[in-house]
């Protein structure tokens, strides 16, 4: 026995040295750096504009340096290098090691390296070779950037960065989760930075800028981020299901009254085809109490004013297009149509599942995310588009030309559907569908997300990244953040279907959403310009309140919109619940807490009353925080969205033949007075 | 010899060092810090590196922020939601026990050669079986090009759908068949192995799994209990209400005679001193579980016809029970709430329908039959089923204009349908036409209610009131005599003429505030209808939504993690524990004529106190401990299924980072779960020792 251990341990010890010193892991490293080097090399041959002060020099420099490292092997045109073989591609690697440590006088592995905690997304790779790249064409000089999607967690990143030992670039969602990482001291104030560098707050979306910034005690804002990309929810619809039944396609601005008509309509067409389909999936209790102009804080958030008759109006549409007018889905069903593991509760039902469902048609109408996109382009490819090319090539009367251009389609789009194809090429795949594959494509209509008032409402925040204030390379993330306000960091993250980008300024060109490639047959309305419409016109932050946690609001909130969702209470109840119990926590944060005590009577302008009998709201009566007093400013709010909306609104209808617009029940009866 | 005592003391604790050492460091060491942090106000994001502030000092502070302060509420509701979710351990113990017996009888035979003979006969059935079911599901050959109805297989075919259920059958019974044939074959240690296994599959697989078997609607467990439920409800329909009556107090009262009967029996043995204390109160404790089950046994046998004993709540508001509801309102609470906010409320509980609504409504209790009629008439004019593909336009506008003049369709629906099939580059497909000239009479029969409608409709466009809407109605019913199901034309009634009880409630609580919410209570009990329909009444028996519903989430989990506990560990430790009886026991007894059962209480039970015992407490400490791992992975919290441990995690991490609170949780656990042990360790062993 002791010799059969003996010799696994030798085995392993062998194999283990073989590893370390054979295979030589750290001959690959740099590559990355070297494929930057190429398409900077390139593009400054192509246009010397392009490159930063004296950056054309160094990198000239560079070059020479490796091509006397490498013998001449090195081609003429860099780019070739690529479409070598790896074994050949080697010693130019070698090559390009070897000039670095010359040049910089530090080797590849000790160049700068930023470690960002950002999710394993295959499209963070391409944005990190885009910031090598940039960084290269800007400055001159190479930085490296790694991703680390395990550390990602809030909690991580916190206790990460106060023990020391945290990632330079750390992600962050949402108002919230940025007062955090503030209140922490973890994340660095780059206001005078950003001013100086010109990633500024007014760069951005206005709903983004409460998820980079926050605001101090004297009202100045203090920003801390740049936003990755910016994240809400549309309306998707399938189109031919709206054709087929004869209902005009939305676009919106539109009230529930309407969608729930159009709904119906579409359910009843269904039903009388022997189908069971629910008219509109994933809408959210939270979120429709917000779009009708309910509030969760009044705007100095030193109370709960949610219940309002808005609010109210907002939760009865609600709870009516799940158990009045039959058109949403209960949490049950939706949780019954749901894959294993997938979806949970009827406004939860997440990500992939729930657009798999939605592929499926479970749905006619479904609110969902512009990063859907990847799997619904998937679903199309696989089931429609990939079967329909191979069918037209296996035609003998088949064109070289069509031919090598369906193929060039058919390699890309397998390899990923998000890599761009030629216009000719997608003009080739497009042929190829006859009318019987076009009704299989799950063909996409992107609206407005209709509200109880009738004016869009979007509840934006942002995916934004903040700097460790412990970073050993502050001054790196410092550009990192300015690379995140440049328009090929912007273009990708719309081209990637990524959501949409943080700038307004790179959102939008003559076609739409900017930057190629082309959306897939079926999905082209995910360029529609209504996603810019929604974040430029229509989008506000999420409300936060330094008086209560964004967590805590979520455990006093969600269990009372889980008994509406089931329908153990009423819509009036939950409102008055929920504000309740939100004040009776604020009231006792402030009893327990002086700082914050005081911060509160600091804004409100009077001493706060600790007596637990005393209401929180009551309190505010005769300061401009009181209750009529929010009520009046948030009904006209209220009118000038809706006044908006109607603008908005005219001409927008896309009406289908001999039926009206959106569907009304009138229009369903026939009957009009 | 060694050396002087404290020599071999040195060296005892050198070798000890290292697990010292890191007993210490890694343990210990932690505990008694977060002791310490439970007696601040320790925050990670308040207190850190960066921050200049220190943990300050609060005593007991955050101790009583949670057994009776702001955070109490939620510490007594997760606490109990944890107890609750121990209700399943007596459960998990009593069928180890019971699966520990099975695998330790002799089930199988002894000699080798019999059971593999048993075993060929067990693996022919299986073969037999499967193939009997592969052919007897075969999926239908002429539903390859129609697709699925089902809710979720909308994308499949028909054929697809029987083609993946044959699959799965034929694969259910061959598992079933295997096991039986693996059985025999090797023995009762394949059972013991095959019970064991859900012990090693990974939690979050397993967790995972059942979710998927708790699906409201299509998941296994309710797929099993609808039909169960259905029969159920046939068999008390097609039955007299007072059979069940009957049945309901007889099992209760049953339940009252036996739980009597065996206290008595047990205060007797008490008194004799055949039992010591401890046992009797283990006998009353059984008593009153069976009690309580026959109780409501009984109950709900009383429960389940219609017009049940007890009334299960109240109907919705008629327009005059609005009207009584209002002015007792006005006149108990004049002056306690805002006019203009009454106004309003009066407002929503008399606003009706819209005029097109209402037709709207009504006509469409007609496209059930609407399309039945169209499919006839077109499968008689076009000698065609429905879904067969596409007419000929002279086809089309033959059927169309047959159509329009049989039913003597409206002009503006003929029109459209005239459109439809006039267009030379469309021809439509028949299931399109079916489905526009059903659309059409719907419209055509509503022409006809707006027709009968209008000199009833308020002025200037108004809207109807309630009360208005239902005499509407009541005036169409009668124009259509004969035209309408009853039941359908109440069910519109009912939800367009009615104030929703909890409506009516909330409204007027929100505007005469909570201190007058008894008196609302009172205006509307006596006001409205009790609803006296049973279980089986409205929607029926329904299967529980199961992780959905708060009411069944927490139920659900307790049945998982008693399945989950039935084979594991405890099963291992009585098999252990029967083991070593002595077999000279049960000969003795045998010897004097006990039968199985008296076998099993007198010699097996006391026999396994001790394993009893240490499976109770460790059990104990793991059911206050668990429930964390079920809540994170299946529910997400939701459906009230939070308990202490999650609540802990919440508060020290997921986004509150409230370090020293979340110390003074895990503190008050421990005492909680030693106070249990104790009284577990005194009364137990006291048990185990009578």
């Amino acid at each position: 026995m002791r010799w059969l251990i003996a010799g696994l341990v030798l085995v392993w010890g062998v194999f283990t040295a073989f590893a370390y010193l054979v295979v030589l892991p750290e001959e690959q490293a740099g590559e990355e750096l070297m494929r930057a080097y190429t398409s900077v090399a390139e593009a400054i041959e192509a246009d010397a504009t392009v490159a930063g002060p004296g950056v054309e020099a160094k990198v000239a420099a560079f070059v020479a340096a490796w091509r006397e490292r490498a013998g001449g092997a090195l081609p003429d045109d860099l780019e070739t290098l690529w479409s070598m073989e790896a074994d050949t591609r080697r010693p130019l690697l070698v090559a390009f090691r070897e000039a670095f440590q010359e040049i910089y006088g530090f080797g590849i592995e000790d160049a700068p390296t930023l470690v960002w905690s950002t999710d394993d997304n295959p499209a963070r790779q391409v944005q990190c070779q885009l910031f090598r790249e940039w960084h290269l064409l800007n400055y001159g000089t190479p930085a490296d950037i790694v991703t680390d999607p395990s550390n990602r967690d809030i909690t991580k990143a916190i206790v990460q960065c106060v023990a020391g030992k945290g990632p330079d670039l750390i992600e962050s969602y949402g108002p919230e989760q940025l007062r955090q990482f503030v209140e922490s001291g973890v994340a660095l104030d780059v206001t005078e930075a950003a001013q100086e560098d010109g990633f500024g707050l007014d760069m951005a979306f206005e709903a983004a800028k409460p998820s980079m910034a926050t605001r101090g005690p004297d009202g100045e804002w203090r920003q801390y981020a740049f936003p990755c990309n910016v994240g809400y929810t549309v309306l998707f619809y399938h189109q031919d299901l709206f054709e087929a039944a004869e209902v005009a396609k939305p676009r919106g601005p539109w009230s529930v009254e309407e969608a729930t008509a159009t709904a119906r309509r579409l359910i009843d067409h269904a039903e009388r085809e022997g189908t069971r389909r629910f008219g509109i999936m994933n809408l959210g209790a939270w979120d429709m109490g917000v779009h009708a102009g309910g509030r969760f804080f009044n705007e100095s958030a030193t109370a709960s004013l949610y219940n309002t008759p808005e609010t109210v109006r907002g939760l009865t549409a609600y709870h009516d297009m799940i158990y009045r007018d039959d058109v949403a889905p209960t949490p049950a069903e939706a949780a019954s149509v749901a894959a294993a593991g997938g979806a949970t509760m009827n406004a939860g039902a997440e990500a992939a599942s729930a657009s798999s469902l939605f592929a499926a048609k479970v749905a006619a109408m479904y609110v969902g995310g512009r990063w859907e996109y990847v799997s619904l382009a998937e679903r199309n490819r696989d089931r429609v588009i990939l079967p329909a090319i191979a069918r037209r090539l296996a035609e003998d009367s088949l064109d070289d030309e069509t031919r090598q251009l369906l193929i060039e389609a058919r390699e890309t789009i397998r390899q990923d559907v998000l890599l761009p194809i030629s216009d000719e090429a997608h003009a080739a795949m497009n042929a190829a569908l006859t009318d019987e594959d076009r009704a299989g494509l799950v063909r996409l209509g992107v609206a407005h997300v209709p509200t109880a008032i009738g004016a869009p409402t979007y509840n934006a925040g942002a995916r934004v990244a903040l700097v460790n204030r412990s970073s050993e390379h502050v001054d790196l993330a410092l550009r990192f953040l300015r690379f995140l306000g440049s328009e090929a960091y912007n273009e990708q993250i719309n081209q990637t279907y990524d959501s949409i980008c943080g700038v307004p300024a790179f959102t939008l060109d003559d076609d739409g959403i900017s930057g190629p490639p082309r959306a897939l047959p079926g999905l082209e309305e995910m360029d529609s310009p209504v996603f810019v419409e929604a974040m430029d016109e229509w989008a506000r932050s999420e409300q936060i309140s330094p008086f209560i946690t964004r967590t805590r609001l979520g455990e006093l909130v969600g269990p009372v919109l889980e008994d509406l969702q089931n329908d153990a209470l009423g819509p009036a109840e939950a409102a008055r619940l929920i504000e309740r119990r939100i004040n009776e926590q604020i009231s006792a944060n402030l009893r327990r807490n002086e700082m914050l005590r005081g911060r509160w009577e600091a804004i409100v302008g009077k001493a706060f009353d600790p007596d637990p009998s005393l209401y929180l709201p009551d309190q505010l009566e005769e300061t401009e925080h009181s209750r009529s007093a929010f009520r009046e400013r948030m009904l006209r709010v209220i009118d000038d969205k809706q006044r908006q909306a109607a603008e908005a609104a005219v001409g927008k209808a896309d009406g289908v033949s001999g039926s009206d617009s959106f569907g009304s029940p009138a229009a369903a009866s026939g009957v009009t007075r | 010899m060694i050396g002087s005592g404290r020599k071999r003391l040195l060296i005892a604790l050198l070798f000890l060092l290292p697990n010292l050492a890191g007993f210490l460091l890694f343990t210990a060491g932690p505990v008694v810090f977060s002791l310490y942090l439970s007696f601040t106000d320790t925050s990670l994001t308040e207190h850190n590196r960066y921050s200049d502030a220190s943990p300050r000092w609060v005593g007991l502070d955050n101790y009583a922020r949670l057994l009776w302060g702001d955070e109490s509420v939620f510490f007594w509701d997760y606490f109990w939601n944890t107890v609750f979710l121990m209700i399943g351990i007596p459960l998990s113990i009593f069928g180890s026990l019971a699966l520990a017996l099975l695998l330790n009888s002799k089930a199988t035979p002894a000699k080798p050669k019999s059971r593999w003979l048993l075993s060929g006969v067990a693996a022919a059935f299986t073969l037999i079986a499967c193939f009997g079911t592969w052919v007897l599901a075969a999926p239908d050959e002429a539903a390859r090009a129609v697709m699925s109805t089902e809710t979720g297989l909308t994308d499949l075919t028909v054929y697809e759908v029987q083609t993946l259920r044959r699959n799965g059958l034929t694969l259910f019974v061959g598992l079933v068949g295997v096991v039986v044939t693996a059985g025999l074959g090797i023995g009762q240690m394949f059972f013991r192995a095959a019970f064991y296994l859900p012990t090693l599959l990974a939690g979050v697989a397993m967790f995972l799994l059942w979710k998927t078997l708790y699906r409201p609607r299509g998941g296994l467990i309710n797929a099993v209990l609808d039909p169960i439920l259905g029969a159920v409800e046939t068999m008390v329909e097609a039955t007299p209400a007072w059979l069940w009556y009957g049945l309901g107090i007889a099992t209760a009262a049953l339940g009252v005679f036996l739980s009597v009967r065996l206290t008595v029996t047990g205060v007797g043995r008490l008194r004799h001193g055949d039992v010591g204390p401890a046992a009797f109160g283990t006998r009353v404790m059984l008593t009153l579980t069976l009690l309580a089950s026959m109780v409501g046994l009984g109950v709900v046998l009383a429960q389940l016809p219609a017009k049940a004993l007890l009334p299960s709540g109240y109907l919705p508001l008629t327009p005059e029970q609005s009207d009584r509801a209002l002015a007792s309102f006005e006149g108990e609470l004049g002056g306690e709430y805002d006019e203009l906010e009454f106004t309003a409320v009066r407002s929503n509980f008399e606003r009706g329908p819209a005029f097109e609504d209402l037709v709207a409504r009504l006509a469409s209790i007609k496209s059930e039959e609407a399309t039945a009629r169209v499919q006839r008439h077109v499968a008689e004019t076009t000698r065609r089923a429905a879904e067969e593909g596409v007419l000929s336009r002279e086809e089309a506008v033959a059927s169309v204009e047959a159509f329009i003049a049989e039913f003597d369709v409206a002009s503006a629906p003929a029109s459209q349908l005239r459109e439809l099939v006039a267009d030379p580059d469309r021809t439509p497909q028949l299931r399109v036409l079916v489905d526009a000239m059903s659309v059409a009479l719907v419209r055509t029969f509503g022409e006809r209610i707006a027709d009968v409608l209008d000199p009833l409709a308020p002025a200037d466009g108004a809207a109807f009131t309630k009360a208005g809407a239902g005499r509407a109605i009541d005036a169409v019913a009668e124009a259509f005599a004969g035209e309408f199901e009853p039941a359908a034309i109440e069910a519109v009634r009912r939800e367009l003429t009615t104030v929703a009880y909890r409506d009516a409630y909330s409204q007027l609580v929100s505007i005469a505030g909570e201190d007058n919410e008894a008196a609302v209570a009172a205006i509307l009990t006596e006001t409205a209808s009790r609803d006296r329909a049973g279980l089986t009444a409205g929607a029926g028996l329904e299967p529980p939504e199961w992780l959905i519903s708060s009411r069944w989430a927490k139920t659900a989990l307790i049945i998982m993690g008693v399945w989950l506990g039935i084979g594991g560990g405890n099963m291992l430790l009585y098999l252990a524990g029967l083991s070593n009886i002595a077999p000279e026991l049960y000969e003795a007894a045998a010897i004097d004529g006990a039968t199985g059962w008296q076998r099993f209480i007198h010699v097996t039970w006391p026999q396994l106190a001790p394993t009893t015992f240490f499976i109770v407490i460790m059990s104990t400490i793991g059911g206050l401990q668990g429930g964390f791992e079920q809540a994170l992975v299946m529910t997400q919290g939701k459906a009230d299924t939070i308990v202490l441990t999650y609540y802990l995690y919440n508060l020290a991490f997921n986004g509150n980072f409230q370090l020293g609170l979340a110390s003074a949780v895990a503190w008050i656990m421990f005492a909680i779960i030693f106070a249990m042990t104790a009284f577990n360790f005194r009364f137990g062993s006291r048990m185990t020792n009578e």
